[in-house]
């Protein structure tokens, strides 16, 4: 047995061994097996992580797109839905909402905070930004723009990147800065730059964090610098613990530049006085394909603004001119100094070459010409049609692949300066062509009705396409927004036989009826029912009478006759010349009527002359003189400039009263006259009392050696100077008297009276095809006045130009002719070379002309639109010329086309009191003499305000002009006539127009009268500041000057209308422009950033042109374009910033970008010191030669560039994967204990779109209590992580 | 007595193997073990070779990994250190580690260094190494001071590459040969001037930050 025990104890010692063996062998195992695998557990847990921050990353942009949606697409604020419409507009970081009685509604926060909206009433600005002490509040707090610094693995060189903005892209020096930025210490961690520390800058942008709990609920973090974050609503618990948060801003894309529409802009206007700029302007005009120099195009914002640290910007080098230099066979003519242009074709060069579409050539910035001459071709710029930039990292490369790789977009450019300008440039931003009221906006150009490519330009299809709702498949479901026409020769047919014109008329009408959103305001409270449509029927005809003569259309397409084919032109008059190049009968639309471009009768005056030798008697006082009467009418177009228009009008003229000649009879037989005819009636007419009279002039409007017909003043060769054969019927002059009285007295002592009457005109339009009378457009009334004491009119005589005699004219008006190749002087000067007796003084003219103050009461002025918009022009609106009793041989004031006073005429007033010019009263405005300043009144006193007059193109005389779109002109230069001084008629170049080159903006309507339906002259649309205070255009005062709280402004009319950019191409898509700027700088909640980068980039290349009111003005006088200053400013931008600075202190933003009129665009004229923010009023004062339309053009091509509302954002947020740890309670967030599972920092652009094709989308054109803000949906146009 | 097992056999039946049975086993099992071991230190080295690979595609795995979650550079630094402690010893790279750089620049550790196994060297040839190239040997700076690795204070040289936040990597795209590394047994020298039998490289997609490996 011992034997046993001991042999089982040893077996029991060897199965503890075994079993500890096979125990350390599979510890040894699961240690190896877990050792092996920890690594992929690490692996797999983070990639866990990554998953849920990208989950985390994924909703930010949604919860953006939530708040965005929220503010947008609703008609009414949720909180007060009886309080009607909503407006709303954007700001980087928020979009504020506003009623209908324009108090703030809801402001809907687009950053990370406790509440996504807040009550506009209860909005404090100050209390969004971030609490100083921001950095001490960690877990509160999350920087966005913190930066990351990377030091190089193998160089070690050190590295910053910011994921917003680069505080670097501001330095101590404004040269070398990003224009328009700056920040403020407002807040703890900001680190202002400085001489050599760069690299230290800091610009912090703290939200706070939103902490995400388990069941996707947020949980607010309660302020605290503990660093342990305790959180308001629902805390976490263990059950519904903290597993992630984050934090987000969320940009505006329209505060930045576009890189794809932007290039660099160079200023291009009309010329408009005799100064060295504007003969640059003129000889080196933009050619097509220039978009950079369109007026008003997307290319027109500088992208230096952002850039000028890197590539200096042309619009900033200082410009001098050359006034010694003569083009080949040309004139001396300024142009840019050489080392100039040299500089400035290089700086423009670096900049078009990163624009994909916008090329350098044609004019290079105005500094090659591109004036017809001397070769007679313009030169053009040939397509770019590059691939447009999808993000702002691609501006780094250019279009060029030289070898495997693309070139560098500029040597200057690298990646660092992109990183700076980042934070003020965009490849994608669009704002909604969508007014105040959610409706679509009414496009400004005018679409053929005919669809035809005869009819319509690939422009014209395009435009049509951005302005039509609804499916194209059908006519039936498309809904253009755009006006058509089709017939310039009718009255009504464009607006009656075009059903969709009166939707379109209708929904206007609509839509002014209604209160503005935001505004508390509305058009017809303004104006009333009559002065609205009024003033509708203006804009339509305004719209209707745009591109006349397109010369991208086939002959037979263009909308009135074509010019070149029909028309003649300067020294080759055509032989057809019953046609209407340029001319269109106005439209009349109930009881309004538009102005069309059509002629209306400033002045009538009858013609006393003799048509044969007096036949001399015994003695002198038995002379015997034949005294007939003519009757003439002044034609004027108030819708002056390019292209020409040739008058082709029917008079349809009836005579009523006595019209009688009384010679008189004198107690000295020397003096005495007595009628040594059977009667002294003069009898008109000769064919009857009514008579028709052709009025024509192809070429001709003024008679030989004076061709003007740009509109403005056309004179009245056109009834006398037709180029026709003279067996024309139509060619006869008929207004003459039947009767010839014959005086008997000496003709140079007697005298006789004439006895007036009234003529009744109605002015036809030219029936063509159709013979027989036209369509009556507008019906006169004149009143001649007796008029005592005549003198008896001198032998009349016609002058030959080409033996430059004077030969009688009574055969040929004896026989009902006038037909002189060379057209007739009707009225004889005094200094005529009447030698045949020996005696002097010609003809005796008697003239009416438009008042200036009726007799029967009220305002005229001497406003020659007002007759435009009356369709009946009482005789009370005509008084007697001011010498009509005088007793002279001339009482008139008659000028030929380009102003110059005829022989013995009566110099024209002022509009601006005591205005004269050097040069000659040929340069005084077109209003009759007794009137030495205008008013914007129906009272014209003194203390009105002043009225609203128009510069002319060139050096012609200013007056009342409707401010016509310049559909270009080719004429070629030659000495002394430089295009636009030069007023041969050319026809337009294909090289030279462009819908985009024509028609910047709504702004063009400025020049349209209002109140003429309550007797307001001389005032139109009010486009720009008030400093009077007094005009009627205001805000807050009816148009009758009454107080009226809820008349909106003149300017909320451009927010009705835009004009879609189809050039180079579809930057404007159906209800949505790319590339305009906001407005509303302001960056909530970071308001101690400044970027202003985007206005300065849209100003750059602006200019303002102040012509000082100094008497007598230099500013006409052709002789002085070698010295006049340079009064075409730059903008001073700085000072132009603080009318929008102010309006941010004080809490608001803008609500429309109409609202830009309400703001001075202030000159850098380093000749007065008035030229500052809050001294406009001053200044203007100064600079009273500058009409209404100059000092509305840099609204109307600012107005198109800038925005108050966004349709892309871009949302920078970071996102953070959250865990936490054990040691912790579970209701707060302890920082640095719990744990940070993953991030994610990155961006998101994204962008609300409108499908046009939408089939829910109704006709907006009835359906006006729709909205077009419901059907916006949204994309997410890229996403991007910030890893730097 | 008491009988345990009364149907057991007799013991003596069940007799012990005698001293010679289990001196022939013995040295039969020695023989067998010796003829075995050059076998068995192949496969030991063949097996630390599949450690070493997986070793280092783990540590870069996770490296990538983490760059992507934490939205940070990670730097994966190769160790070059010396054989031994003697002053003459060869350096070899032997130890792996990765670093994540934090928003101010400054690296931390991921985790602890990764020792090879001692009988695998990663080669530092650029013929069989081209991502332990001069060019990428790291520079240390104030910025970036040298970190103590343990058993070697700063007496090691490293050579490092990042991966970056998006996944991958600052090295140089598309470069004319991968960028990769080649791992083989520590007997056949360094920087070979062909792969040896058994070898592992591992490749660096530089753009993506993938890896693969390519055993023969």
């Amino acid at each position: 047995m011992k034997r046993l025990s001991s042999l089982s104890s040893a077996r029991r010692g060897f199965a503890l061994v075994v079993v500890l063996s096979v125990l350390a062998i599979v510890t040894v195992l699961t240690i190896a097996f877990l050792g092996s695998t920890m690594t992929e557990v690490a692996t797999s847990r983070t990639q866990a992580n990554t998953g849920r921050v990208q989950l985390l990353a994924d909703s930010v942009p949604q919860i953006v797109i939530s708040r965005i949606s929220d503010a947008t697409t609703g008609l009414v604020d949720p909180s007060t839905p009886a309080s009607g419409r909503l407006a709303w507009a954007s700001q980087p970081g928020m979009i504020r909402t506003y009623r209908e009685d324009g108090t703030p509604a809801t402001y809907h926060r687009l950053y990370s905070g406790d509440e996504p909206t807040i009550a506009g009433a209860s909005f404090i600005q100050d209390a969004e930004v971030p609490p100083p002490n921001w950095d001490k509040q960690r877990g509160v707090f999350a920087d966005l723009n913190s930066p990351v610094v990377r030091v190089d693995s193998v160089t070690g060189a050190r590295s910053i990147q910011f994921p917003v903005v680069d505080p670097r892209a501001r330095t101590t020096d404004d040269a070398t800065s990003v224009a328009g930025f700056s920040y403020a210490n407002a807040i703890n961690g900001v680190v202002q730059p400085a001489a050599a520390a760069a690299d230290s800058q800091r610009l912090p942008m703290p939200v706070r964090w939103m902490y995400v709990l388990a069941d996707g609920t947020f949980a607010h973090p309660i302020e605290g610098v503990t660093g342990t974050v305790a959180f308001s609503g629902g805390a976490p618990t263990e059950a519904n613990p903290i597993v992630g948060r984050i934090a987000f801003w969320t940009d505006d894309e329209t505060s930045k530049v576009n890189i794809n529409t932007a290039s660099e802009g160079i200023y291009y206007d009309i010329p408009r006085y005799t100064g060295a700029p504007d003969f640059v302007l003129s000889m080196y005009s933009p050619a097509l394909g220039e978009y950079y120099r369109y007026p008003g195009h997307p290319a027109t914002t500088c992208l230096s603004a952002v850039l000028r640290p890197w590539l200096p910007s042309p619009n900033e080098l200082a410009i001098s001119y050359d006034t010694s230099y003569a083009p080949p066979g040309l004139a001396i003519s300024p142009r840019l100094s050489p080392s100039v242009a040299t500089e400035l074709q290089t700086r423009l060069d670096a900049y078009l070459g990163l624009s994909p579409r916008s090329r350098f050539g044609g004019s290079k910035g105005g500094t090659v010409l591109t004036a017809a001459a001397p070769n007679g071709t313009v030169p053009s710029v040939a397509p770019k049609s590059e691939r447009l930039y999808s993000s702002v990292d691609e501006l780094l490369y250019g279009a060029a692949m030289p070898g495997t790789e693309r070139a560098a977009s500029h040597a200057a450019l690298d990646k660092a300066a992109l990183e700076k300008a980042r934070f003020f440039l965009t490849a994608n931003n669009r704002a909604p062509e969508v007014n105040l009221f959610g409706l679509p906006r009414v496009t400004v150009w005018p679409i053929h009705r005919n669809t035809a490519a005869t009819h319509r330009t690939t422009q014209d299809t395009l435009i049509a396409f951005c302005s039509t709702l609804g499916s194209m498949t059908s006519a039936a479901t498309q809904f253009p927004f755009y006006f058509q026409r089709g017939n310039p020769k009718s009255a009504t047919d464009d607006y009656t036989g075009i059903a969709r014109n009166g939707l379109l008329y209708s929904y206007l009408q609509s839509v002014t009826g209604m209160t503005i959103p935001g505004f508390g305001k509305s058009l017809l409270t303004k104006y009333g029912p009559a002065e609205r449509d009024q003033i509708l029927t203006e804009i339509f005809d305004y719209i209707r009478a745009v591109n006349l003569n397109d010369p991208n259309l086939p002959a037979a397409g263009r909308y009135t006759d074509d010019y070149a084919t029909s028309g003649g032109t300067y020294g080759n008059p055509s032989s057809s010349p019953y046609r209407s190049p340029g001319i269109v009968v106005p439209i009349k639309i109930a009881n309004t009527k538009g102005a069309g471009r059509w002629p209306v009768i400033d002045q009538a005056f009858l013609v006393f002359y003799t048509p044969a030798f007096p036949v001399a008697g015994a003695t002198p006082e038995l002379t015997e003189t034949r005294v007939r009467a003519a009757l003439m009418f002044n034609f004027f177009y108030p819708s002056q400039g390019f292209m020409v228009c040739f008058t082709n009008a029917q008079l349809e003229v009836t005579s009523a009263g006595d019209f009688r000649c009384e010679p008189v009879s004198n107690a000295n037989p020397a003096l005495s006259a007595s009628l040594a005819s059977p009667t002294g009636e003069f009898s008109f007419f000769n064919d009857g009392t009514t008579v028709t009279q052709w009025a024509n002039a192809n070429e001709r409007g003024n008679g030989a050696g004076s061709p003007r017909n740009f509109g403005g003043n056309h004179g009245f060769a056109s009834l006398l100077s037709h180029q026709i054969s003279n067996a024309d019927p139509r060619k006869k002059f008929t207004l003459v008297s039947r009767n010839i009285p014959v005086i008997r007295g000496d003709p140079t002592k007697a005298k006789w009276n004439f006895r007036g009457g009234t003529f009744r005109v109605n002015l036809r339009a030219d029936p063509y095809p159709a013979s027989g009378l036209g369509e009556v457009i507008q019906s006169y009334e004149f009143e001649f006045p007796d008029s005592l004491n005549n003198p008896i009119p001198t032998a009349g005589a016609i002058h030959n130009p080409t033996s430059n005699k004077y030969t009688p004219a009574a055969a040929d008006i004896e026989n009902g002719g006038k037909g002189q190749a060379g057209g007739i002087y009707m009225i004889s000067r005094k200094a005529d070379p009447v030698t045949q007796n020996g005696q002097d003084g010609g003809d005796v003219v008697r003239s009416i002309q438009l008042a200036d103050k009726p007799g029967t009461g009220g305002y005229i002025g001497g406003d020659i639109r007002r007759l435009c918009y009356v369709t009946t022009v009482p005789k009370e609106w005509y008084s007697k010329h001011k010498n009509y009793d005088l007793g002279g041989y001339k009482a008139h004031s008659l000028r030929d086309g380009v102003g110059a006073n005829l022989s013995d005429a009566l110099n024209a007033g002022a509009v601006v009191p005591g205005m004269s010019f050097a040069g000659g009263a040929n340069y005084n405005p077109y209003v009759r003499n007794e009137i030495n300043g205008v008013y914007a009144s129906r009272t014209g006193v003194t203390s009105d305000a002043p009225g609203d007059w128009n510069n002319s193109f060139g050096n012609g005389p200013d007056g009342p002009y409707t401010n016509r779109p310049d559909e270009g002109t080719a004429a070629a230069p030659g000495a002394g006539s430089e295009p636009y001084y030069e007023w041969n008629g050319v026809p337009q170049n294909k090289n030279l127009t462009s819908p985009n080159r024509q028609f910047p903006s709504a702004g063009m309507f400025g020049s349209l009268s209002t109140g003429t339906t309550q007797g307001f002259s001389w005032q139109t649309l009010l486009f720009r500041p008030d400093h009077t205070g007094k005009h009627p255009g205001r805000a807050g005062v009816a148009v009758d000057g009454t107080p009226s709280a809820s008349a909106a402004a003149d300017y909320m009319w451009l927010d009705l209308f835009h004009m879609p950019v189809v050039e180079p191409y579809a930057i404007g898509e159906p209800f949505s422009t790319a590339g305009k700027v906001n407005l509303n700088t302001q960056i909530m909640p970071f308001t101690y950033i400044t970027r202003n980068t985007g206005i300065w980039a849209v100003l750059m290349s602006e200019r303002v042109l102040g012509i000082p009111s100094t008497t007598p003005s230099q500013s006409k006088f052709y002789t002085n374009k070698l010295t006049n200053p340079d009064w075409r400013f730059p903008v001073n931008i700085p000072e132009t910033l603080k009318g929008l600075q102010a309006r941010f202190a004080a809490g608001d933003i803008f609500r429309s970008a109409a609202e830009i009129c309400s703001l001075d665009i202030i000159p850098k004229d380093p000749a007065d010191a008035n030229a500052k923010y809050g001294t406009m009023g001053a200044y203007w004062n100064n600079r009273k030669l500058s009409g209404d339309n100059v000092r509305e053009r840099p609204y109307t091509t600012i107005y198109p560039r800038i925005t108050t509302k966004s349709n892309t954002y871009t949302v920078h947020y970071i996102v953070q994967a959250l865990k936490k740890s054990r040691g912790t309670v579970e209701d707060v967030w302890v920082e640095d204990r719990d744990q940070i599972a993953g991030e994610y920092r990155g961006s998101a652009m994204i962008e609300r779109y409108v499908d046009p094709s939408d089939p829910r989308v109704p006709d907006f054109a009835t359906a006006t209590d729709k909205t077009i803000e419901s059907f916006y949906r949204w994309r997410i146009t890229t996403t991007k992580r910030f890893a730097p | 007595m008491i009988m345990l097992y009364p149907n057991a056999p007799h013991r003596r039946t069940r007799a012990a193997f005698t001293l010679f049975e289990l001196l022939m086993v013995m040295g039969i099992v020695l023989i067998i073990g010796v003829l075995a071991i050059p076998a068995l230190s192949s496969v030991k080295r063949s097996t630390a070779l599949t450690r070493a690979e997986d070793e280092i595609l783990g540590e870069l795995s996770l490296a990538r990994q983490h760059a992507i979650s934490v939205n940070r550079d990670v730097e994966v630094r190769f160790y070059r250190v010396r054989e031994s402690a003697a002053p003459s010893a060869p350096w070899r790279f032997r130890a792996v580690q990765a670093y994540t750089y934090d928003a101010a620049g400054a690296a931390t550790p991921l985790r602890i260094v990764r020792m090879l196994p001692r009988e695998v060297v990663i080669d530092s040839g650029t013929t069989l190494s081209t991502l332990l190239a001069a060019a990428r040997k790291k520079a240390w700076s104030a910025d970036d001071p040298q970190p103590v690795v343990p058993g070697y204070g700063t007496d090691y040289e490293a050579w490092a590459f990042r991966f970056r936040p998006e996944g991958g990597t600052d090295l140089t795209p598309f470069p004319a040969t991968p960028w990769f590394i080649t791992l083989h047994d520590a007997g056949l020298g360094d920087s070979l001037a062909t792969p040896p039998a058994n070898y592992a490289s591992i490749v660096v997609d530089p753009v993506s930050g993938q890896m693969s490996s390519f055993r023969p």
